[in-house]
C-alpha cells in the first residue's frame, strides 16, 4: 500500500518500479505500546 | 396552447409509468442468500452453491430453514442457469448477502469468477466475501442451529469481525486491492466446526491465487500494522515474570514515514488497559514502562517476521 496508486479498472499484472523494488525496501515497524495510568495499583 | 397540451400530455404519462416497476412477491420469487463456489480439479468446472430461505405459511421471525441449490459447470453464467431450471420460482439475487471461495478455488485463482461477479449489477459492491476452509459447498449445507438463518449468521459473523479482528474487505474493497497496481487483496477464513462457524485466519493473494494465510495469533499483529483500530485485546505472554496478561479496549493509530528511498517506517502508537492487573502487581511508573517496552519489543519482533514473509511472497498490503 506503500506504493499504491489506483490506475483505473484492469490491472496490468506486469511489474511496476514500485514492485520491482518492494522486496529490497527495508519495512521497521515502531511499536509504542502505553498502558492507562489507572493501572497502576496505589500503595 | 400546443406547448399545454404537450405538458398535459406528459404529466398524463408519468401516470402510467407507475405500472412500468415490476413487482416482486416475495412467495413467488427464489430470494438467494449467499453463493458458494468451489473448484473440482478432476472435471475442471466450478460448483456452485446457492443458499435461499424457506418461507412457509407465515415468515416466522426466527426462521432457520434453508433450500440449497447446487450446480457445476465451467462458467459463472452456467451454473445460474443450472440453477434456474431446480427452482420453482424465478431467482432474485439482488439481496445476496455473500459470496463465499472454497479452499481449493482461492488456490487455483479466482479472476474469472470475480469477473462474472462483477459484471452482474444485481449483486451489490457492500456484500462480504470470504474464504470457506475446505469447500463453500460443505459450508452451505451445514445442518448447524445459528441464529437466523445460516446466510444471515455468516453476514453477521463478517461484520463484527470486520469491527475487530480482520480489517473489513467487501467486494468493493477486494477488486480496488485486487485491480489497484501497488496493493493486494486479502479475505477471513471461515469454518465450520463441531460448535458452530468460526472465523480462524486471513488468506492472503498473490494476482488471484490465495498464496499465504495467518491464524488468529497473529490478527492483532496483522491489523494494527495495516489500520487503525479500536476496542481490541491482545494476549501478552510475559516471559520474563512468566505470566500470561490480558490488555484490553486497544485503540491504535498508524502512521508511515519514509526515511529515505530504501527504508520505510511504520509507526503505530497504541494505548491499552490492563484487565486482571492486580495480579501483576504494577505499583511504579518504572514497572509499568518496563512492560510498556516489553510489549512494544515483542509487536515489533512479530510485526517484522510478517512483514519479511510478505515481501519475500510479494505479497504487498
Amino acid at each position: 500500500m506503500i506504493g499504491a496508486s489506483a490506475k483505473g479498472a484492469f490491472r496490468d499484472w506486469n511489474k511496476t518500479e514500485w514492485e520491482e523494488r518492494y522486496s529490497d525496501i527495508e519495512i521497521i515497524p515502531q511499536i509504542e505500546f502505553h498502558l492507562e495510568q489507572s493501572n497502576i495499583i496505589q500503595q | 396552447m400546443v406547448n399545454f397540451k404537450k405538458l398535459l400530455i406528459f404529466l398524463l404519462l408519468l401516470l402510467f409509468l407507475t405500472a412500468c416497476i415490476k413487482t416482486k412477491i416475495l412467495d413467488d420469487i427464489e430470494l438467494i442468500m449467499m453463493f458458494g463456489y468451489d473448484w473440482d480439479a478432476s472435471n475442471e468446472e466450478y460448483i456452485g452453491t446457492a443458499v435461499s430461505p424457506m418461507y412457509g405459511s407465515s415468515e416466522e421471525s426466527d426462521l432457520r430453514e434453508n433450500t440449497e441449490y447446487m450446480a457445476r459447470a465451467k462458467t459463472i453464467q452456467n451454473i445460474n442457469s443450472k440453477i434456474d431450471t431446480q427452482t420453482a420460482n424465478p431467482i432474485e439475487i439482488g439481496k445476496t448477502l455473500g459470496i463465499l471461495f472454497g479452499e481449493k478455488l482461492v488456490r487455483h485463482g479466482i479472476h474469472d469468477i470475480l469477473l462474472a461477479i462483477n459484471e452482474d449489477p444485481n449483486i451489490g459492491r457492500g456484500i462480504h466475501l470470504a474464504i470457506a476452509r475446505e469447500s463453500a459447498e460443505s459450508l452451505l449445507k451445514s445442518t448447524m442451529i445459528t441464529e437466523g438463518t445460516l446466510p444471515r449468521f455468516i453476514e453477521k459473523l463478517l461484520k463484527n469481525n470486520a469491527k475487530t479482528n480482520v480489517p473489513d474487505m467487501n467486494l468493493h474493497d477486494f477488486n480496488y486491492r485486487f485491480l489497484g497496481t501497488g496493493m493486494d487483496p486479502f479475505l477471513p477464513i471461515i469454518e465450520a466446526t463441531s460448535s458452530g462457524i468460526e472465523l480462524n485466519g486471513i488468506g492472503f493473494f498473490k494476482k488471484d491465487k490465495m498464496i499465504y494465510e495467518i491464524g488468529y495469533d497473529q490478527f492483532f499483529e496483522f491489523k494494527i500494522l495495516y489500520t487503525d483500530c479500536e476496542d481490541h485485546t491482545y494476549q501478552f505472554d510475559w516471559e520474563e515474570k512468566e505470566q500470561t496478561i490480558a490488555i484490553s479496549s486497544i485503540s491504535s493509530k498508524i502512521t508511515k514515514k519514509w526515511k529515505n528511498r530504501n527504508q520505510v517506517e511504520i509507526i503505530v502508537k497504541i494505548n491499552g488497559t490492563l484487565t486482571e492487573s492486580k495480579q501483576l502487581g504494577i505499583r511504579s511508573f518504572k514497572e509499568k514502562a518496563k512492560l510498556e517496552q516489553a510489549i512494544s519489543q515483542k509487536l515489533k519482533e512479530e510485526g517484522s517476521k510478517l512483514i519479511t514473509e510478505f515481501q519475500e511472497l510479494e505479497i504487498d498490503l
